[in-house]
């Protein structure tokens, strides 16, 4: 019969402890998905998942005192159990034995879908390797985290046993919480003085890292006993025969009706800062002696610098969320926020002074760290705080997501340790929604004041307990409106990109299944690493025509373009704007000093050999399929006209010469027809690297704005394939109209080009400022950041044509 | 809306998933009278107040408490009412002066003297916490704060529930004098003979409808216990005329049993003359018979030779006609 009892009594534990269970599994899984679910890139450097997963025993391990204990007695339901049949000893144990086995099967449910997960994604990284020690489920550190969640379990049981509600216990646990790794460092300090710890925590510390948290669990493990067994003796007042005996203890002497009536809000300040008194100060009590010794560990001394700020940062984070649980939470007991439901208050104004203390906590913290940053208090000297704003921010989003799971939860406990993930979701969402769905400053503050507004419209159905399936329904409508706003923004901004019509996109599709890929030479000159120096920083006039293979000639350079370019299956070529631009340099130099020097032979045979190097490479990149070829070699073309209109040019180079090089700068149908054929293999080969590497952002080796975005991030990925399109598009379109189109509608076409990550049409980038109309001594080598299409069916091509009318 | 009317309901409906707590409520509460609502547990007492004090909204129909929408203006309605729920919220923390004061913040000037005044007729120490303070004490300290305001309208869910027989009787005076002052005090309860003391109108509520409702005084002239002996149990007798309605009926062996609405002497010799019936025996019904043959059918209620004298008519009046 007794082994019955206690099985009763057992499974009656379990199951008190199973709605914690529940809500962390599921709110770290969700927690999990939410990691994985971002870009690798970010992910790595944010956390990695597994942890996620290795936290979930710990963070049972919170709150399991809490649940077990601190709410049987705010219900008053303890008192009950101590009625039973059973000694305290038995009744303590099988609490704590109830929390070991839920704690046990978690710990095995997290290790094997740890391995699953692992053995499922080979490719996928868990857990990010950050010493030789590897892998945390696979080294001896597994140990140590189990280990220290057990730690966390014993100092949940014992300030549950030892304090009255569960908000105070949860509360006073996060300085033992910490305690071993003060504990720690003093260990490291007394045996390796000079011992630099790094931020990993596979440092190869693990031995103090035990002996720390052994020395406090026994004596933890002591105070948790001793505690329940005071809990559960019987009490004085039980057995008094006058019931208030026991009550001289909760006598206030004084006398409140004697004293002068307050407004409104103020009583209802005065009521949540006495509800809540002894919270309040621990909170702020923890905050202090956690996070200043922690700011002070973390730069004083060079050997410590272990994570402190990170546990600086986290009791912050955690005593915010608390905060904003608190503002629901003590008034959800019994119901009792109905005395001042029944007393007619408005919804508004309660809701208003709940929020008063919580957001005051805020700015006293970032007050703190705008201190530290702007008056570099002697504290922390090292510490280097961040900007203000973002303090704010971090901890007003904390505090917002955290206050709005108070409201939906009734079970404090439950709230208390829910309170700090969702917090942490919330901080997730808002930073996601910034970072990969570009979402505006105006709608990340929108989804960060967005759960205040929630609670505040749900006040009167909380005030008046009106918690039925609409209470959930609207609730749940926020959460979804809250998703909703930065996801249709970007789904908005995603559909306001102009693209391709289908049927020209099937097309070109089509058309572009005869074109090879782009596969051609590459020219470098690779001057920086050959050319030596003048103490100015220049090249010396004779060096510039040494190029990289040892000095090569402008004659040889021709040459060896050429054999490139008399291939039948030749692709052209590909250079470097940079190189183009040093040609053209010492081109016109050439120019120059043969103007100076006309007789000078050896100047009028270098000049020769630059134009025909010129010319040479204008065929070996009007060549190419590669869309940046083509502008460059619209560039070479237009100063290569320059040479060629030159009045003694024909004299300079030879009538020959002369009439090969008009006839290259003449022929638009070939012109034409090169760039149609880059556009196409550009846009053919963005499609098909789309999402796979950094470079598929850019068309025809035009970055555009990808350049300046670092990583692109997922609207941008979803948006450039649209605007690509576009862009080929109308590249297209001017190709088909160019030849007879005016040069102002050329311009227009031009102008709409491009759409910029606002879907604004980037008149500024997309306007052709450097269009060329006559051919003149300046003209631009296109680069990377520009837009392709610049000088197409420009007003110098007709001047290129004319030249092949001038040969007699 | 009659301007003497504190409480209107018209159709009130309350569904909840797998109940159907209120199902076409009619009501009118005039005031200067005090109303007690009658019903079993479950019967939809606490959510019809809780819709009147808008708490709760309700699924279908109107209603108004002192002439305002309690939906739309609940907050006002709060303030000008004073409402006992049947768990009082109270906070634990706060001693007996302190809520008092507390809660003067809410209501007009003269609160808390008002309060002092009652606490001190109730005799609670205004010093001790309210977590100490036995389940009497805790609803006197909810009942003082209810009246502290004078509130033209008092609502009351199972108010003397916990109350000592001494205090009980004290505080239903106090009602009949609020009532006699002008106020009204609508009072949900199980104490059929409390209400039978203090009501001026009962309603008995069952399964989310008002099976009766009336002035305590009409109920009590109206109101008969029927009992006819027949020769044999297949005989069929005449339905009584307009305006009697039977409100329970049952037959066992040779006699029929019926609460009766309205019956009358010419009915009594009507049925006596009946083929078949060999007498018929009527007696005015008490609020309890009249509470339970309501609920439960008039199969609950004792037979006559059974009963103790009916409490509200001082002794059994029979009348037997054959």
């Amino acid at each position: 019969m007794s082994g019955y009892i206690h099985f009763v009594l057992l499974r009656k534990e379990i199951r008190q402890l199973l709605p914690l269970l529940i809500a962390i599994l599921g709110l770290a899984l969700i927690c999990y998905v939410g990691v994985v679910s971002l870009p690798a890139q970010m992910r790595l450097s944010m956390l990695s998942p597994g942890y996620i997963l290795l936290a979930i025993p710990s963070l049972f391990a919170v709150g399991a005192g809490a649940m077990s204990i601190s709410q049987e007695k705010e219900t008053r339901t303890l008192g009950w159990l101590s009625s039973l049949p059973l000694s305290s000893k038995r009744l303590s144990m099988t609490k704590f034995f109830a929390a070991l086995i839920c704690w046990g099967l978690l710990w095995h449910l997290v290790v094997l879908l740890c391995m699953t997960i692992e053995a499922l994604q080979s490719d996928f990284i868990l857990f990010v390797p950050e010493s030789s020690q590897g892998h945390p489920i696979r080294s001896i550190w597994l140990s140590y985290w189990v280990l220290n969640s057990l730690y966390l379990l014993v100092c949940g049981f014992l300030t549950s046993w030892y304090f009255g509600t569960s908000m105070a216990s949860l509360v006073t646990f996060v300085p033992l919480a910490v305690a071993p790794t003060f504990v720690r460092t003093g260990l490291l300090y007394a045996t390796h003085p000079g011992y630099a710890l790094s931020s990993s925590q596979y440092d190869p510390t693990l031995l103090q890292c035990i002996i720390s948290i052994g020395v406090l669990l026994l004596p933890a493990i002591w105070l948790t006993n001793r505690f329940a067994m005071r809990s559960l003796a019987p009490k004085q007042d039980r057995v008094s025969p006058n019931p208030y005996a026991s009550a001289s203890l909760c006598v206030d002497t004084t006398n409140r009706s004697t004293q002068s009536v307050l407004s409104p809000s103020s009583a209802m300040l005065w009521h949540f800062y006495r509800q809540n008194r002894a919270i309040l100060w621990c909170l702020c009590g923890t905050s202090l002696a956690v996070v200043l010794p922690s700011l002070l560990f973390s730069n004083t001394a060079a050997y410590i610098r272990s994570g402190w700020e990170s546990i600086a940062f986290a009791s912050i984070f955690i005593m915010t969320s608390w905060f904003g649980v608190l503002a629901f939470q003590a008034d959800n007991l019994n119901d009792r926020i109905r005395f001042i439901a029944e007393r007619g208050v408005a919804p508004g104004k309660a809701w208003l002074i709940r929020q008063l203390f919580p957001f005051a906590y805020v700015c006293s913290v970032s007050l703190l760290f705008a201190l530290f940053r702007y008056h570099s208090l002697s504290l922390a000297p090292g510490f280097n705080p961040p900007p203000v704003w973002l303090v704010f921010w971090f901890l007003f989003t904390v505090l917002a997501y955290s206050q709005w799971f108070a409201q939906w939860v009734k079970n404090p406990i439950l709230s208390a340790i829910g309170g700090p993930l969702v917090g942490a979701m919330g901080l997730g969402f808002c930073a996601y929604s910034r970072e990969e769905l570009d979402a505006s400053v105006v709608l990340i503050a929108l989804i960060t004041v967005a759960p205040f507004i929630a609670t505040l419209a749900m006040m009167r159905c909380w005030m008046d307990r009106r918690m039925n399936w609409q209470y959930w329904a609207r609730h749940l409508a926020i959460v979804f409106i809250v998703v909703a706003i930065p996801v249709v923004s970007a789904i908005w901004r995603i559909q306001r990109t102009p693209r391709m019509a289908a049927g020209m996109k099937s097309a070109l599709r089509e058309e572009a299944k005869s074109i090879k890929p782009n596969a051609s030479v590459y020219v470098s000159l690779d001057w920086l690493n050959e050319i030596e120096l003048d103490e100015f920083g220049n090249a010396s006039l004779e060096n510039r025509v040494k190029f990289a293979a040892g000095g090569i000639a402008p004659e040889q350079i021709a040459t060896a373009v050429e054999r490139i370019v008399e291939e039948s299956s030749s692709l052209g070529i590909q250079m470097n704007s940079q190189d183009i631009e040093r040609i053209l340099r010492d081109l016109r130099i050439d120019r120059y000093e043969l103007d100076e020097n006309p007789d000078d032979p050896e100047k009028l045979k270098s000049y020769q050999a630059r134009v025909k190097l010129f010319a040479t490479l204008a065929r070996g990149l009007r060549q190419s399929n590669l869309l940046m070829s083509q502008e460059q070699a619209d560039a070479v073309e237009i100063a290569l006209i320059v040479e060629l209109r030159h009045p003694d040019a024909q004299r300079r180079l030879g009538p020959d010469a002369w009439d090969r090089y008009a006839g290259i700068v003449s022929n638009s149908k070939a012109r034409s027809a090169a760039r149609r054929r880059a556009v196409l293999s550009g846009w053919q080969d963005f499609e098909s690297q789309l999402f796979s590497a950094r470079s598929s952002f850019a068309f025809g080796n035009f970055y555009a704005d990808a350049y300046y975005l670092g990583f692109p991030n997922l609207i941008y990925r979803w948006t450039q394939t649209r605007r690509v399109e576009h862009l080929a598009s109308t590249l297209v379109r001017l190709l088909d109209v160019g030849p007879t189109a005016t040069e102002a509608e050329k311009i227009a076409l031009l102008r709409t080009r491009w759409a910029t990550s606002t879907n604004e049409i980037d008149i500024r980038r997309a306007h052709p400022w450097t269009r060329v109309g006559t051919p003149i001594d300046y003209v631009s080598i296109p680069n990377t950041l520009n837009l392709p299409g610049d000088q197409w069916f420009g007003e110098w091509e007709k001047v290129g044509d004319s030249l092949t009318s001038e040969i007699p | 809306m009659n301007q003497s009317d504190v409480i209107t309901a018209n159709g009130l409906e309350m569904r909840f998933p797998g109940c159907d707590a209120l199902q076409g409520v009619d009501v009118k509460v005039k005031s200067g009278t005090v109303f007690a609502l009658l019903g079993e547990n479950g019967a939809g007492k606490t959510t019809m107040i809780r819709i009147l004090t808008g708490f709760q909204k309700p699924t279908a129909g109107t209603c108004r408490v002192c002439g305002l929408d309690p939906m739309r203006d609940a907050l006002e309605i709060r303030r000008r009412i004073g409402y006992v729920s049947d768990a009082p919220a109270l906070y634990d923390w706060m001693t007996v002066s302190e809520i008092g004061w507390f809660a003067a913040s809410f209501y007009p000037p003269g609160y808390v003297e008002s309060y002092v005044e009652l606490i001190k007729g109730y005799e609670i120490p205004e010093n001790r916490k309210i977590k100490v303070l036995s389940k009497g004490q805790r609803a006197k300290v909810a009942l003082s704060l209810a009246l502290a305001h004078d509130p033209e309208l008092l609502i009351l869910d199972e108010p003397t529930s916990g109350l000592d027989p001494l205090v009980r009787r004290e505080f239903l005076e106090s009602m009949v004098d609020r009532a006699s002052a002008g106020r009204t005090v609508f009072l949900s309860s199980h104490q059929i003979s409390e209400v039978e003391r203090v009501a001026d109108t009962v309603a008995i509520l069952h399964a989310g409808k008002f099976r009766l409702c009336g002035e305590l005084v009409d109920l009590k002239d109206t109101i008969s216990e029927v009992t006819i002996s027949v020769e044999d149990p297949l005989l069929s007798l005449p339905e009584l005329p307009a305006p009697a309605e039977v409100l329970s009926e049952e037959t066992e062996g040779r006699q029929r049993r019926m609460v009766v609405k309205g019956f009358t002497h010419d009915m009594r010799h009507g049925l006596a003359s009946h083929h078949g019936v060999q007498g018929v025996k009527d007696r005015p019904a008490s609020l309890e018979e009249l509470f339970v043959a309501c609920t439960r059918g008039i199969g609950a209620i004792a037979r006559p030779q059974e009963k103790e004298p009916s409490q509200f008519s001082g002794a059994v009046v029979e009348r037997t006609t054959k």
